[in-house]
């Protein structure tokens, strides 16, 4: 592909960012940022970038393969010109500081020229052991590659296992394979670093009670994904590994090696293996036999993210997966079957059971690798005394260095949603260090001006790709060249290879040069993908983008018919006429373009909206900020300290006063948002405020909702009608107002998940458990002697949380554990408060007296307020009233509506330290959307005939958008900024009078008669 | 029909209320008032309502004499001491406004020039006594006037809390109408019951009363209003009519039209605000059946 003066386009060396780590979280961070017109360095030291996610089956909670979800959006020229990937590198020293880094890169030598590379695998085809590839995803659906030629498509040379390289060099017939090749080291300026390495996952050969690297059939829970996997050592059919066949009985062990205190564990919680356990034993049952027995032995279950809790539910109550609480001590190998037994034993029943299985899935979670702990040196950063990055209480990417930043895994134990949403948040602060925003003057026009056609003879070239094996090895592209090179019209025709890559793309652009060519058409894959890549290089050219017809060779024809290419090549050859006889009626279009607001809109004013308006106003965006209170601040003025001990109140207080000081902002408080129209890019939002209701409409570009979630204060155990019956967030203002009256009191009880996992409230509140571990040491820090118990049903402490269950348990606090069937009671005997809880271990009810009962509530979303933005907005809601984004793995703060983003606890109960990474997350996203300047519509829109309309108002009635209306004039109307072009109207004009551009009546008919027509 | 011409004949007074732009763009103004021209007996503009900096209500006022619609102006003591407030006054009688609402002038807390010097020369009784004044063909400072203005002063009541409250603000409006108020303006209350005997309780004043409705929007903010403005009497059944309607905005057109069908029966005239939505107006005038 041409590259356009990639080192003029940059404006200093300190637009770029450099990102350590290719997996989900540095791929997020480097699209979020070249979007935004930052120069990004992506390296990874692996030989293809993909990281983790790629080697997953299928993922939790959509049970969908959908890495192609991640950049949608991202247009290819931004990519071209702004992202730049490094495969096999590594960062070997960061001197310099915060905008002014210079960063030393090594470079391991591959033996192969990425540039000429097709990736046609014939060398590894040939040579499987010296060549390294890794497709990563299912190789039956090619469509997961999105960026065919610039992932690299991965292929390297691995030179300790090569005798004769001549011999590898004679199959490449691209002559791409390098004899010699070393390892080079260069040096790059850079204004900040976004590290996303990960971690590795835990090894459980260690162990000697489990038999993992010993027992063929017992296997980590990646192995299973792996066996699962298409791609997978069995072809995606799940068998033992021992004896090939299908097991019966299948067991998952939690937390191997997690929360543990043996020598080889760690001591936190790896924060991903319940919900990837739950995964693995829903698909099992999915994919495979519904009457495969699944059981999970597990001491917490940990659903905590959201709608997790469901996600269990649906595993208990529809799949029928057995859960076992209890950690079994180890796994016993039948010598003979390979089957394994599992002793264990039940907490109502103290005799020990012993169970075989035929296989076992050994859950493992994350570890720090020593390669990380060497990086983390090298870039000067601390570690926790986990050895994970250590970065600050109120921002979880900020590591110690000043503009190192820090994403997903490395930074704590977090699953793929909120690694995405760490990245977004990492490339945000990265960007901070960059000079603010270009202005519109610096950004460049990619393109020539284009050529004027209209007098010009028809000139067709046709492109045909044979895209490896995929057309290529089904129909032959030569005999389908010497078909079409016949038509009238046509000027060139030519084979192309993969003519998506940089080779063909250069080889199709000289050819229309040369030839003069006005018309194109590409026989490849589907225009769904490609059409953009073909359109910007007529633009290259200086012909208007819809000049080009793409014809789907690939999906339409040589996929379905494989095994006919007899039929497949006449179809091929069809199709091409239809492409060539449609392309001579294209003409040139103009693209509706429309200003893009550079405004943002805000609503709510708690830490999580003054956050990301800080975030956004800092990098030149003005920033409406509305809040329906008369003060900003929201919930976090009710709480006092975080779990690390941090003093919220000074911290929101310093925020409220930059964002009111701040020039960008503008703060609306006692004000409500009553309405709502426009399209994104360029919103328009009604906003009333005061008493008086003062009306303003506001233009935005983009819409940040932030508008929290309430404290939930559910009618249960007493509270609101019993004396010394509260919340632990009342707890938390007790602890630092009156430390006499917790001083003053001997015992106390805390019941966890009140008005949570219930029936009316089925999700996990998920910030409960470590409320009640902060809550419950500062009790004991008051008051050592201070008996506390926690009655609870699972401790979710995730992550690096399990820190202080450990020492909450250490200090004596006391855990007692109950169910939805033995929910604990509360009584008052002689005035003084009792709860009775079933206490499973005892197996039997027990009293306990309690000075102070503390409940743990949690948050419940704020139906009302959702309800009536999503309304207005026209946003969909979750079954539990929070905004439901746009694809929860890979999409967690962006709408599925365009130029919507949410946050904070509006999207689901969270911490603040994890509201304020959110927040960050949207600003990075808003501000990628908004570095796009304008909008375009498309030049796909409804145009009107006035001498043929009859204002008969079939197209009035008809659009489901409402666009058209009668003018002034007489005829119908249609705004080319607002039509969708979904064509309704112009089919069912009876007058003919609407033509949908682009697809006009004589381009269809021209494309029939292609199909019709027979030349040869 | 006039305003004043709807009042003195007995008949019931339909007023709308309308903001100048913040800005010169009058399009949407002239828009709005075209198609009220034929169904209002005159239009009420407020001025620099909410301490947000509008053009003046003067020119809106001339604006709406000119589209052949009765305006009705803000006269308040904020932001203009006597001198400033007579000229205006005389201008408005030569621009053909001649009704005048005295008002009392917003708290700036909401306001967007926060930093205002406050001026409060005269307070709405001053007000009223130099209207009247003026009218007799006198300013202030004792002076003759070279042609009298003819001006028509009401007064608006404050939120009203309970029956003590009521009987305290009846006293206060006696000495408005001594002062010279020809009618009286009572704020926006959603308990049709309790508007019918604050109607009554002002009427006993002896001059036109007119009731005051405005649209509620969405839920939010009647939410925000059942919270933060306790004398609205907005209860919980109107906020759950809204919930539970299938297209929210036509349920608070009706809720604001069936309000005016009720008071309709005990005021002497109604004034509607859309407060920002006054393309909806002539639907909530359909609703009401005005």
């Amino acid at each position: 592909m041409q590259k356009f003066n990639k080192s003029d386009a940059k404006q200093s060396s300190t637009n770029r960012v450099l990102v350590i780590g290719g997996g989900v979280g540095g791929i997020r961070a480097a699209l979020d940022l070249a979007e935004s017109r930052r120069d990004v360095l992506l390296i990874d030291k692996s030989y293809t970038i993909g990281g983790l996610m790629t080697q997953l089956d299928r993922t939790f909670p959509t049970n969908n393969c959908d890495l192609c979800t991640v950049s949608p959006f991202l247009s290819a020229s931004a990519r071209e010109q702004h992202l730049e990937i490094k495969p096999m590198t590594r960062l070997e020293n960061l001197i310099g500081e915060a905008g002014d880094f210079t960063a030393t890169l090594v470079t391991e030598p591959r033996f192969i020229d990425i540039d000429k590379c097709t990736g046609c695998g014939e060398c590894a085809k040939k040579f499987p052991k010296a060549v390294k590839f890794t497709p990563g995803l299912d190789p039956r659906a090619p469509t997961c590659m999105r960026y065919p030629q610039e992932t690299p498509y991965a292929f390297a040379i691995d030179m300790e296992k090569v005798k004769d390289i001549s011999e590898i060099q004679k199959v490449c017939k691209a002559n791409a394979i390098l004899a010699e090749d070393k390892s080079t080291e260069t040096s790059i300026k850079i204004g900040s670093v976004v590290l996303s390495i990960g971690a590795e996952l835990f090894d459980p050969s260690v162990l000697d009670n489990y038999g993992g690297g010993k027992y063929q059939n017992v296997v980590t829970g990646l192995e299973y994904e792996r066996i699962m996997s298409a791609s997978g050592p069995f072809q995606g059919d799940l068998v033992r590994v021992s004896d090939r066949k299908r097991p019966k009985k299948i067991a998952w062990i939690q937390c191997v090696g997690s929360r543990g205190i043996n020598k080889a564990d760690v001591s936190y919680c790896s924060g991903v293996c319940c919900m990837y356990a739950l995964k693995e034993a829903i698909v099992t049952k999915e994919r495979f036999a519904e009457d495969i027995e699944t059981t999970i032995f597990y001491m917490d279950m940990r659903t905590y993210g959201k709608d997790y809790e469901q996600y269990f539910n649906r595993a208990k109550n529809e799949y029928n997966i057995r859960m076992i609480r209890n950690r079994p001590h180890s796994i016993i190998e039948n010598p003979k079957t390979n089957d394994l037994s599992i002793t264990y034993a039940l907490e109502e029943n103290p005799t020990h059971e012993t169970e075989e299985f035929d296989m076992v899935v050994l859950s493992t979670g994350f570890r720090v690798g020593d390669t990380s702990i060497d990086l983390a040196g090298k870039l000067g950063i601390e570690l926790n005394q986990h050895n994970f990055a250590l970065t600050d209480h109120f921002n979880s990417v900020k590591t110690s260095r000043p503009g190192v930043y820090v994403c997903g895994v490395y930074e704590s134990p977090k699953d793929i949603p909120e690694t995405m949403v760490q990245a977004s948040a990492a490339a945000s602060m990265a960007a901070s260090d960059l000079p603010s925003i270009l202005k519109e003057n610096q950004v460049e026009d990619l393109f020539p001006l284009e050529r004027n056609v209209s007098d010009e003879e028809l000139k067709i070239g046709v492109f045909v790709c044979d895209c490896g094996f995929d057309i290529g090895g089904v129909v032959d592209v030569e005999t389908l060249i010497e078909y079409v090179k016949v038509n009238p019209d046509v000027a060139v025709a030519r084979g192309v290879g993969y003519g998506c890559s940089t080779e063909s793309m250069a080889e199709i652009e000289a050819l229309i040069l040369e030839h003069g060519i006005n018309r194109v058409v590409i026989g490849g894959c589907s225009p769904r993908t490609h059409e953009t890549k073909f359109q910007d290089l007529l633009r290259r050219v200086g012909l208007n983008r819809y000049l080009v017809e793409i014809v789907n060779l690939r999906d339409q024809n040589t996929w379905p018919h494989m095994g006919q290419p007899k039929e497949a090549l006449e179809k091929a050859f069809k199709l091409l006429q239809i492409g060539i006889s449609g392309v001579r009626k294209n003409r040139p279009l103009l693209d509706n373009t429309l200003p893009m607001s550079q405004n943002a809109l805000v609503v709510g004013g708690g830490i999580t909206g003054m956050t990301s308006a800080l975030k956004l106003a800092d990098q030149g965006v003005r920033v409406y900020i509305i809040e329906r209170g008369p003060a900003l601040g929201g919930l976090a003025r009710s709480v006092r300290k975080t779990i690390e001990g941090e003093n919220v109140d000074l911290f929101v207080t310093d925020l409220v006063e930059q964002v009111n000081a701040h020039e960008n902002i503008q703060v609306m408080v006692s004000s409500i948002v009553v309405d709502h129209s426009g399209v994104p890019g360029l919103f328009k939002t009604g906003i009333q405020t005061g008493l008086r209701m003062n009306y303003m409409q506001i233009d935005h570009g983009v819409t940040i909702l932030a508008t929290g979630a309430l404290a939930n204060r559910p009618n249960e155990y007493g509270l609101g009608s019993m004396e010394n019956v509260i919340t632990q967030l009342e707890m938390d203002s007790l602890l630092e107002d009156d430390q006499e009256k917790i001083s003053s009191m001997d015992q106390i009880v805390m019941i966890q998940c009140v008005g949570s996992r219930d029936e009316n409230n089925p999700n996990c509140s998920r910030i409960c458990c470590q409320a009640a571990m902060k809550n419950a040491l500062r009790i004991k820090q008051i008051n050592p002697q201070a008996q506390i118990f926690v009655i609870y049903r699972d401790i979710r402490t995730y992550g690096f949380q399990e820190d202080y269950y450990r020492e909450a348990r250490n200090l004596g606090v006391k855990f007692i554990r109950y169910s939805l069937d033995t929910k604990p009671e509360v009584k008052k005997i002689d005035s003084k408060l009792s709860v009775c809880v079933h206490d499973f271990i005892l197996g039997q009810n027990i009293d306990i007296e309690t000075d102070c009962l503390v409940l743990s509530t949690g948050l419940i979303a704020d139906d009302e307020t959702t309800e009536d933005l999503a309304i207005m907005f026209h946003l969909p809601r979750t079954l539990d009233n929070y905004f439901l984004e746009d694809h929860v793995k890979l999409r967690p703060v962006d709408m599925a509506l365009r130029g919507f983003f949410i946050a904070g606890t509006v999207h689901s109960p969270k911490t603040i330290r994890e509201s304020i990474t959110q927040a960050l997350a949207v600003a990075g996203r808003a501000q990628a959307l908004l570095g796009k300047k304008e909008i375009n519509l498309g030049a796909a829109v409804a145009k009107v005939d006035t001498d043929k309309c009859a204002s008969c108002l079939v197209c009035v009635r008809v659009c489901p958008f409402d666009i058209p209306f009668i003018n002034a004039e007489g005829y119908s109307q249609i705004d080319p900024d607002k039509c969708q072009g979904c064509g309704v109207c112009a089919a069912d004009c009876p007058a003919k009078a609407i033509q949908l551009l682009s697809y006009e009546d004589d381009q269809i008919l021209a494309k029939l008669d292609g199909l019709f027509e027979r030349v040869n | 029909m006039s305003f004043q011409a709807k009042l003195s004949s007995g008949g019931f007074a339909v007023l709308a209320e309308m903001h100048t732009p913040k800005g010169v763009d009058i399009s949407e103004l002239i828009t709005n008032v075209r198609y009220l021209k034929s169904r209002v007996d005159g239009i009420v503009i407020p001025d620099m309502d909410n301490g947000v900096m509008h053009m003046s209500a003067l020119a809106g006022g001339a604006l709406l004499r000119q589209q052949g619609i009765d305006p009705l102006i803000h006269v308040y003591g904020r932001d203009r001491n006597r001198m400033a407030l007579q000229g205006d006054l005389l201008a408005a009688h030569v621009l053909g406004i001649h009704n005048l609402l005295v008002v009392q002038g917003e708290d700036m807390i909401n306001g967007d020039h926060q930093d205002a010097t406050l001026v409060d020369d005269l307070d709405e009784i001053g007000l009223l006594e130099m209207i009247q004044s003026l009218t007799q063909g006198q300013d202030l400072a004792g002076f003759e006037l070279k042609g009298n203005p003819e001006l028509i002063a009401g007064c608006a009541i404050p939120p009203i809390a309970d029956d003590a409250q009521l009987k305290k603000e009846v006293e206060s409006a006696r000495g408005k109408v001594d002062a010279g108020a020809k009618y009286i303006m009572l704020p926006a209350v959603f308990d049709t019951d309790f508007y019918t005997l604050m109607i009554e309780a002002f009427k006993s004043l002896n001059v036109p009363v007119i009731a005051s409705v405005f649209l509620l929007k969405n839920v939010g903010m009647a939410r925000y209003i059942s919270i933060n403005d306790p004398n609205s009497r907005l209860s919980e059944d109107v906020i759950r009519r809204i919930r539970k309607s299938k297209n929210r905005e036509v349920e608070c057109i009706n809720i604001a039209g069936e309000m005016i069908r009720t008071i309709k029966e005990v005021s002497q005239g109604i004034k509607i605000s859309a407060l920002g939505w006054e393309d909806r107006l002539p639907v909530i005038l359909d609703s009401a059946g005005l």
